[in-house]
C-alpha cells in the first residue's frame, strides 16, 4: 500500500512539474523577454553584418599590415 | 627617356612639380639619340669636328665621361654603334623581332677604347668625338636629370623624384622618419624583395629583364659590355643600388650588372656611399656589407 502511494504521489509530482514546464515554456514563446542589459552587446554583435569593435578576426581573415612604401625602384 | 616620372613634394619650392617636369622635357630635348633633331644627334653627326655644345650637353657629357673614367671603361658612353648593331636602333617601343642576326663588333684587343679620346674643352665648351665615336647617354641620363630636377627643389627640400625606378630622396620623408623605396623582386615583379628606408641618397635598378628582344634565335637586351661591345652575359638578374647621387646609383647599378655576381659586390664596395643588392638568375640574393642599414 505504501508503495503504491508512494508511487502514485511521484507521478502525480511528475505530472504537474511537466505542466508547468510547459507552461513556462508557452509563455516563453509568446512573449520573449526583453535581453538583460548584459546580454545586449553580445545579441547584437551576432545580428550586425560587421565584427564587433575589439572582436578578434580568425587569422585568415586578417590581411597583412602593409609595409611602409613611398616609391619603388625597378628594371625599367 | 620614355617612362613615367613620379615627383612626391613633401617641402619645397610650391612650382615644383611644374619646374621639374619642364626641366625633364628639356633634357629629354638635349639628351635623346632618338629624336634627330636633339643636341646630342648633332653632335653625333659633327664628329670629328669640335662641337660648341650648350651648358646642359657639356655637363652631362663630362659627366658621363668622368665616370667612364672612375669605372675604367665599365661605363662607356660611346657604346652606340654596338646597341644599333644589336637591334636597339629605335625607341625600345618600336623594337620588333627580326629575322637574320646581329653583327656585333667585338673590341679589339690593346685598342685604347673611344671614350678616351673624348675631348672636351672647359673654356670654349667645346667637346670633340674621335671620328668614329657616337655618344648615348641613356646608361647616365635618367639619374642625371633625376638629380638636376632634386637640386632644382631648393637647399631645404623634403621631396622624392623617381624617374621610372631611377630616383632621389631628400629630405625625412612624409612621416619624418624618411622615405621607404620598395625594390622589385626580378622573380615576382608585382612583389618587393626589400623596402628601404633611405634619406639623401639615390637609388636605381638595373637589369635585363624589361628591355630585351630577339634577332633570329637570339636575345639581345640594352646592356652592352664595352669589353665585348655586345649584350652582356651577366649572370645577374637585376642589380639595384644606394648611391650618394642618383647618377651615381645609376651608373654603378650597370656597372655592377656588366660584372656579374663574381665582381660587383667587390667593385660597389669601393665606393663611399654606395651599397647594393643584386639577384642572380639562379635565385641568390648578394649585397654589400652596408647594405643591410637601409633595410626597412
Amino acid at each position: 500500500m505504501n508503495l503504491k502511494k508512494n508511487l502514485a504521489a511521484k507521478v502525480g509530482a511528475a505530472v504537474a512539474g511537466m505542466a508547468a514546464l510547459l507552461g513556462t515554456w508557452a509563455l516563453v514563446h509568446t512573449n520573449p523577454p526583453p535581453p538583460a542589459a548584459a546580454d545586449a552587446p553580445a545579441a547584437a554583435a551576432a545580428a550586425s553584418p560587421t565584427p564587433a569593435r575589439g572582436k578578434r578576426a580568425p587569422a585568415s581573415a586578417v590581411a597583412p599590415a602593409p609595409r611602409k612604401r613611398h616609391t619603388r625602384t625597378h628594371v625599367s | 627617356m620614355g617612362g613615367t616620372v613620379d615627383v612626391q613634394i613633401v617641402r619645397g619650392d610650391a612650382a615644383g612639380a611644374s619646374t621639374i617636369e619642364a626641366l625633364f622635357a628639356s633634357h629629354e630635348r638635349a639628351m635623346s639619340r632618338f629624336d634627330p633633331e636633339s643636341e646630342l644627334c648633332a653632335l653625333n653627326a659633327a664628329a670629328p669636328a669640335p662641337f660648341r655644345a650648350s651648358p646642359l650637353l657639356f655637363d652631362a657629357v663630362s659627366e658621363a665621361v668622368g665616370w667612364a673614367c672612375i669605372t675604367e671603361g665599365i661605363f662607356d658612353p660611346t657604346v652606340l654603334d654596338a646597341l644599333e648593331a644589336g637591334g636597339y636602333d629605335r625607341s625600345f617601343e618600336q623594337i620588333r623581332p627580326r629575322g637574320g642576326a646581329a653583327v656585333a663588333s667585338r673590341a679589339p684587343a690593346g685598342v685604347t677604347p673611344l671614350w678616351r679620346h673624348i675631348a672636351l674643352d672647359y673654356d670654349h665648351e667645346t667637346i670633340t668625338l674621335p671620328a668614329d665615336a657616337r655618344i648615348d647617354l641613356g646608361g647616365i641620363g635618367k639619374g642625371y636629370t633625376v638629380d638636376r630636377a632634386i637640386a632644382s627643389l631648393g637647399s631645404h627640400a623634403n621631396a622624392m623624384v623617381n624617374a621610372s625606378g631611377d630616383l632621389y630622396a631628400v629630405g625625412d620623408g612624409p612621416d619624418g622618419d624618411g622615405w621607404y623605396v620598395g625594390v622589385q623582386d626580378p622573380f615576382a615583379p608585382d612583389q618587393d624583395l626589400a623596402v628601404l628606408n633611405v634619406n639623401d641618397r639615390g637609388v636605381a635598378t638595373s637589369g635585363s629583364s624589361m628591355r630585351h628582344w630577339n634577332i633570329g634565335d637570339t636575345r639581345y637586351h640594352h646592356l652592352i659590355d664595352p669589353r665585348e661591345r655586345a649584350s652582356s652575359g651577366s649572370d645577374l638578374l637585376t642589380v639595384t643600388v644606394v648611391g650618394l647621387t642618383a647618377t651615381q646609383a645609376d651608373v654603378l647599378a650597370k656597372c655592377a650588372f656588366l660584372l656579374g655576381s663574381a665582381a660587383s659586390i667587390a667593385m660597389i664596395e669601393r665606393f663611399d656611399g654606395a651599397e647594393c643588392i643584386a639577384v642572380t638568375a639562379r635565385g641568390e640574393t648578394l649585397a654589400t656589407s652596408g647594405m643591410t642599414e637601409y633595410f626597412a
